[in-house]
């Protein structure tokens, strides 16, 4: 029975890494993606207006191009 | 063009992409064990997952704050845009190779021979074309949930959704081979900038950002984001040229 609870254990973690793979080419980006809104966030609440969002959205560019060219070096 | 309608078009090409990967699986079993038992498993599939977008969309948004409900979808929309786009831009670059649907169509064959009839019932066609359809359409199923419950229009993003599926499988059936001839990686590549596009549009908002002329704002976004990707391929496509020059020297 303990055995058949660990193998239920594995195929429940292999479901769950498989559905957060949908959301993360790496942790690493999906990680900075995250610092990156939160940075948004935080910067929203003293600067009302679009210049938040903006600075956000500049900013996840720069990650599109910068874990496009990590991932590159990493095949 | 409002946010409802980048929705639709979000849900019509994701839709498209993983209805053309979900085509070859099904097109493969059915050739292979016959097609009763595998459209039975391709149906429940597609049954289910109707059934997760419906009640999960009746839940979230009748309980969640629209600003938690807009910042919680629009990163995990983001989050899942930039996977898509990476996916994307690694194949333009020729970093890692495109998706092929005749290779796909050939495993899944190979795999599909396999297995026995129990019972009367195919199980083996039946779980193939299910676990497939099921694992393609998730990630629709995901696009068309959260497109739909953040902009209010969960029936429009279910309506592209289901408009490519029923495009495809039509496709398939007067075909009745891969569609290998659609560009899977274009249609890839703009998914992800669309997704990236509405997934920062909606965190912003849910932070309480204010864009300027509002859902029009998505065109900016996603003009910055297309050009990311096209630098991202271009510095890729560099230095492989230079060693394509190198080797031919």
């Amino acid at each position: 029975m303990p055995g058949h609870a660990a193998a239920v254990l594995r195929r429940l973690r292999a479901a769950v890494v498989e559905v957060l793979g949908l959301f993360v080419s790496t942790w690493l980006s999906a990680l900075l993606a995250l610092a990156i809104l939160a940075g948004g966030w935080a910067l929203s609440r003293r600067a009302p207006g679009a210049a938040a969002g903006f600075a956000m959205a500049g900013a996840l560019a720069l990650l599109v191009v910068a874990d496009a060219l990590l991932a590159a070096r990493r095949v | 063009m409002g946010s409802a309608g980048w929705g639709f078009g979000a849900a019509f090409l994701g839709s498209a992409v993983e209805s053309v990967e979900a085509l070859t699986i099904v097109l493969a079993v059915g050739v292979t064990r016959g097609w009763r038992a595998t459209l039975q498993g391709a149906l429940a599939a597609l049954i289910l997952l109707a059934a997760l977008v419906i009640s999960l969309g009746q839940v979230i948004t009748s309980r969640v704050p629209e600003p938690v409900l807009k910042s919680v979808i629009g990163t995990l929309i983001l989050l899942f845009g930039l996977r898509w786009l990476n996916k994307a831009i690694l194949r333009s670059a020729g970093v890692i190779p495109m998706s092929d649907e005749n290779v796909r169509f050939a495993t899944t064959q190979q795999g599909a021979g396999i297995g026995a009839r129990l019972s009367g019932v195919d199980w083996t066609a039946f779980a193939i074309a299910f676990k497939g359809v099921f694992l393609e359409g998730l990630e629709v199923a995901f696009i068309v949930f959260a497109v739909g419950a953040t902009s209010h229009q969960l029936a429009i993003a279910t309506a592209g959704g289901l408009a490519a599926i029923v495009l495809v499988a039509a496709l398939g059936v007067v075909l009745r081979r891969p569609l290998s001839q659609i560009p899977e990686n274009t249609i890839k590549h703009a998914v992800g900038v669309i997704l990236a596009s509405l997934g920062t549009f909606w965190a912003g908002e849910g932070f309480a950002v204010q864009w300027p002329l509002d859902a029009v704002s998505v065109l900016a976004l996603a003009a910055l984001y297309l050009g990311a990707a096209r630098l991202a391929i271009a510095v890729l496509r560099r230095p492989m040229r230079a060693r394509t020059a190198s080797e031919a020297a």
